[in-house]
């Protein structure tokens, strides 16, 4: 789909149309899912988070000025949806009766591929968002800085330092 | 580097996502579309109830704080006269400081629009809560103990070494990286600093690493330092600490420590001032210390204990509140402080003047007499009201370009024993810098940016507009300013950049004498003797940016005619842009950091990293000289530069120190990076091969 196509689709549906937002989502679909679920860990959750971006998108499309930063837009919407889960899962913790489950369990195959969840798994909610967006987004820094409300600056001195660890570890990982 | 190590990452991962049912389009289009219509039938009285509820708060408000009838005891009566400048803000007697009386009444108001808030539709709670290990390169501040300091704000350096530019005369500013001839302090991407002693034969020596709080999953405690002054020996740290809990909220502590490093080996803290809150900046004037921070505390509104919504001050660890008649609440809104603490340099026993009023510290322009605070208050997109959103949120000028904005300025005496919050005014827009504002015979000159309109506004003594000039370049957006007496240097840009030169001489009727356009534009402007300006920023064509670094020299003899006259310009390169990183040498020669990203030979690019240095040019005759360019290879570009005697050194946040000969450009000694490998290395090709 062209850059016109989706421009038209995000204008029909700021005017109300859902199934045309249903299909500018399709575009994003698994890349929204991906990036909430390395970030919260549990598909739950994930599935709570995009559902409920999703929804604030729908709604607030008629404040987004410029269609060409939609991504981001929603990306930006997705990342607080995830941080409101992780805040309130935190304030859960105090009431012991209630069940946070953390993360469903999966057997890690390495034959076939290092497990991301693992990876990750140490690194702060910021970090892995980080990490997400650059790698399997393809996000500039100034793209991250925008989504998750940092300064480039601090992107850009992070990410190197995370990416070489995270390679270190996969490449240690591979060796044992 | 980063992208093999990305392509490896993505290459190494197991690819198992699948989208699980519930988020198919087909159901997130009939989850959207029933949403929708619950909202329709809900969302008018939702907004009308917020709306309400605002209303009603405002009334309360004024009506817990009747401005006519809180007078504080200790206003003075007086107009204050001013000794040297005679530009003090006026203290003005119908000023409604709103000075609170109790702690009681704080607390009430503060609760009160708390309900409000947490009703508000669309509330997202963001922090900028560095991690740790990912300070900010952005990050800067100056620093500088300069001895002698000329007009404007510009250096002539009648000492042997570099010192940090400064806005001000005679006002000084914390900076990462400074000197004061004998040794070089700075501190590091992970908020350390080192000292390092920087011989004159171009040899250095670390003699002493500085660590604050060390983080353990005790305390999980986060610390780091952020700018320096060296003043005879002591050297004075700003620095930015906080911890988060469980439940993600934040408690954030800012100040300064300050080190006798007498014995360069072993510092010694002497004394430690710090207020809540975060985003800590300073100034020394007339051996005081000015330290300012931010305090948000919306994220303290469900919490049952009032003490956090009362802001402290901690001198040398003892926690004190600020006392509540320093406290101004002298605004209808209440989701952050700004604290200001007072500071004497010459006598460290005695306790910290502070003062805090409501309200947020994004930029600061300070002068011998008074700090000009400027806060701005967004147009949260969510929402129809505009907020004053939380401070924490805040994160520059990225943001800023897409929002509505306002800008608070709040005027504080800094003179006499205490710091006295004098008048504010709101203005529709933002300024970009401390350069956009500036103090001269009784008037404070303001240019700001209001999306795409840029205005030159100036207000008297009272913060009230006296003049006006609107409609400056319509469509573009202020780039830089330099005010210098009776006339305002502004750049504008969008696609080209017009230089304007602005008449000032009658302050009730700002206009432009003269303009120029040409490409590129400039990100900082400094004066360069004798009638020239020379700016620093970016190169382009007509068609906008082309990726080059450019410096201009303009001749601004004939107001009504401006010229640039000559320029530099190197292809695919940055120049370090914060105007710290500018380092006169002489009124007419100065050094800036660049980068030069599209290395010449790619192979080794991803081992060795970008060219990258410090470029030294003097303004002779209506031409710019390159004098030389000191340039090593490393992983970052670097951000500062700064000469000791014959000696030129570079620096990076990560990278450490390099030594260079000023006359030969010969590349002499390197010490104190991380140990991430973040070496420097000599390069091979030329000065000439390099930067074209």
């Amino acid at each position: 789909m062209d850059t016109n196509e989706t421009k038209k689709l995000i204008q029909k549906a700021k005017n109300g149309d859902a199934h045309s937002f249903g299909i500018i989502y399709s575009l994003y679909a698994r890349e929204l899912y991906r990036f909430a679920k390395y970030t919260l860990k549990s598909s739950e959750d994930a599935e709570d988070a995009v559902q409920n971006a999703c929804i604030r998108a729908f709604e607030g499309l008629g404040s987004l000025r410029n269609e060409d930063s939609f991504k981001t837009w929603f990306f930006k919407i997705l990342y607080n949806e995830c941080r409101k889960i992780t805040v309130s899962k935190a304030r859960l913790k105090e009431f012991p009766c209630e069940d946070v489950s953390v993360y469903d369990s999966h057997s890690p195959d390495v034959s076939s591929g290092v497990d991301m969840l693992s990876l990750l798994d140490g690194l702060s909610e910021k970090e892995k968002s980080v990490i997400v967006l650059s790698v399997f987004e393809g996000c500039t820094s100034k793209e991250i800085a925008d989504i998750l409300g940092l300064k480039p600056g601090t992107v850009r001195s992070s990410l190197s330092r995370l990416l070489a660890s995270l390679r270190k570890q996969i490449e240690g990982a591979q060796y044992e | 580097m980063n992208k093999e190590n990305m392509d490896f990452i993505k290459n190494s991962v197991k690819d198992d996502i699948v989208l699980p049912e519930s988020l198919s389009a087909e159901n997130i289009e009939k989850l959207v579309s029933e949403k929708a219509v619950q909202k329709s039938r809900k969302g008018k009285i939702r907004r009308f109830v917020a709306v309400g509820v605002a209303a009603c708060i405002a009334i309360v408000s004024i009506a817990l704080f009747p401005y006519e009838r809180i007078i504080p005891e200790n206003t003075p009566t007086e107009n204050k006269t001013e000794e040297s400048t005679g530009n003090a803000v006026q203290n003005n007697e119908e000023f409604k400081a709103g000075m609170a009386s109790s702690y009681d009444e704080i607390i009430r108001s503060i609760r009160a629009y708390a309900e409000e808030y947490n009703d508000r539709i669309y509330f997202y709670a963001e922090s900028d809560v560095l991690e740790e290990g990912m300070v900010s390169s952005d990050d800067s501040f100056a620093t500088g103990t300069g001895t002698d300091t000329a007009v404007n704000g510009s250096t002539i350096n009648k000492g042997q070494h570099g010192e940090t530019n400064i806005r001000e005369e005679g006002v000084y500013e914390e900076d990462i990286f400074i000197t004061d001839g004998e040794y070089i302090y700075f501190t590091d991407a992970y908020g350390k600093i080192s000292i390092i002693k920087a011989s004159s034969d171009g040899s250095l020596e670390k003699t002493a690493e500085i660590e604050n709080i060390p983080y353990t999953e005790e305390t999980k405690e986060h610390s780091y330092y952020t700018g320096l002054y060296i003043k005879d020996n002591l050297l004075i740290a700003s620095y930015s600490s906080y911890r988060v809990d469980e439940a993600y909220v934040r408690y954030a502590v800012s100040g300064i420590e300050i080190y006798d490093v007498s014995n360069k080996n072993e510092p010694v803290k002497v004394k430690t001032v710090a207020l809540d809150g975060s985003r800590v900046s300073s100034r020394i004037t007339d051996n005081k210390l000015i330290l300012i921070t931010n305090y948000g505390i919306t994220q303290y509104f469900s919490c049952i204990d009032d003490e956090l919504l009362i802001p402290s001050y901690y001198d040398d660890g003892i926690k004190t509140a600020v006392a509540c008649d320093c406290i101004y609440m002298n605004s209808a809104q209440a989701e952050a402080y700004v604290n200001i603490a007072k500071i004497d340099l010459d006598d460290l026993s005695s306790e910290p003047a502070v003062t805090s009023f409501l309200g947020n510290v994004n930029e600061t322009y300070c002068t011998k007499n008074t700090l000009y605070i400027m806060g701005y208050e967004y147009k949260n997109f969510y929402s129809d009201t505009a907020v004053l959103v939380d401070s924490a949120v805040v994160s520059g000028g990225a943001m800023l370009s897409s929002w509505n904005s306002k800008t608070k300025i709040t005027a504080v005496d800094i003179t006499g024993d205490k710091t006295q919050v004098k008048c504010s005014v709101e203005l529709e827009g933002s300024v970009l810098n401390s350069y956009s504002i500036d103090e001269y015979n009784g008037y404070l000159r303001i240019a700001m940016t209001n999306q795409e309109e840029n205005t030159l506004v100036v207000l008297n003594e009272r913060l009230e507009k006296a003049g006006e000039l609107t409609g400056i370049a319509p469509g573009e957006r202020i780039k830089s300013v330099r005010f210098m007496g009776d006339t305002a240097y502004v750049v504008t840009f969008v696609q080209t950049d017009p230089l304007f030169v602005i008449d000032l001489s009658e302050p009730t009727a700002p206009k432009i004498a003269g303009e120029v356009k040409l490409p590129g534009f400039s990100s900082y402007l400094h004066p360069a003797g004798d009638g020239y300006l020379v700016g620093v920023g970016y190169g382009g064509t007509e068609d906008g940016l082309d990726g080059s670094a450019k410096i201009s020299l303009f001749d601004v003899r004939d107001p009504k005619n401006p010229k640039e006259v000559d320029s530099i310009v190197i292809e695919n390169c940055d120049f370090a842009l914060e105007p710290k990183a500018f380092v006169s040498v002489s009124e007419n020669s100065f050094m800036i950091p660049f980068s030069v990203w599209k290395s010449i030979n790619d192979e080794d690019f991803y081992e060795k990293g970008i060219y990258t240095g410090a470029l030294y040019v003097s303004a002779e005759n209506g031409k710019l000289v390159r004098n030389n360019a000191y340039i090593v290879r490393c992983m970052e570009g670097l951000s500062r530069c700064t000469f000791i005697g014959d000696k030129v050194y570079v620096y990076g946040q990560c990278s450490g120190v390099a030594s260079f000969s000023m006359d030969s450009a010969e590349f002499i000694s390197h010490a104190g990076a991380l140990k991430d490998g973040y070496i420097m290395t000599a390069v091979e090709k030329t000065a000439d091969e390099i930067l074209g």
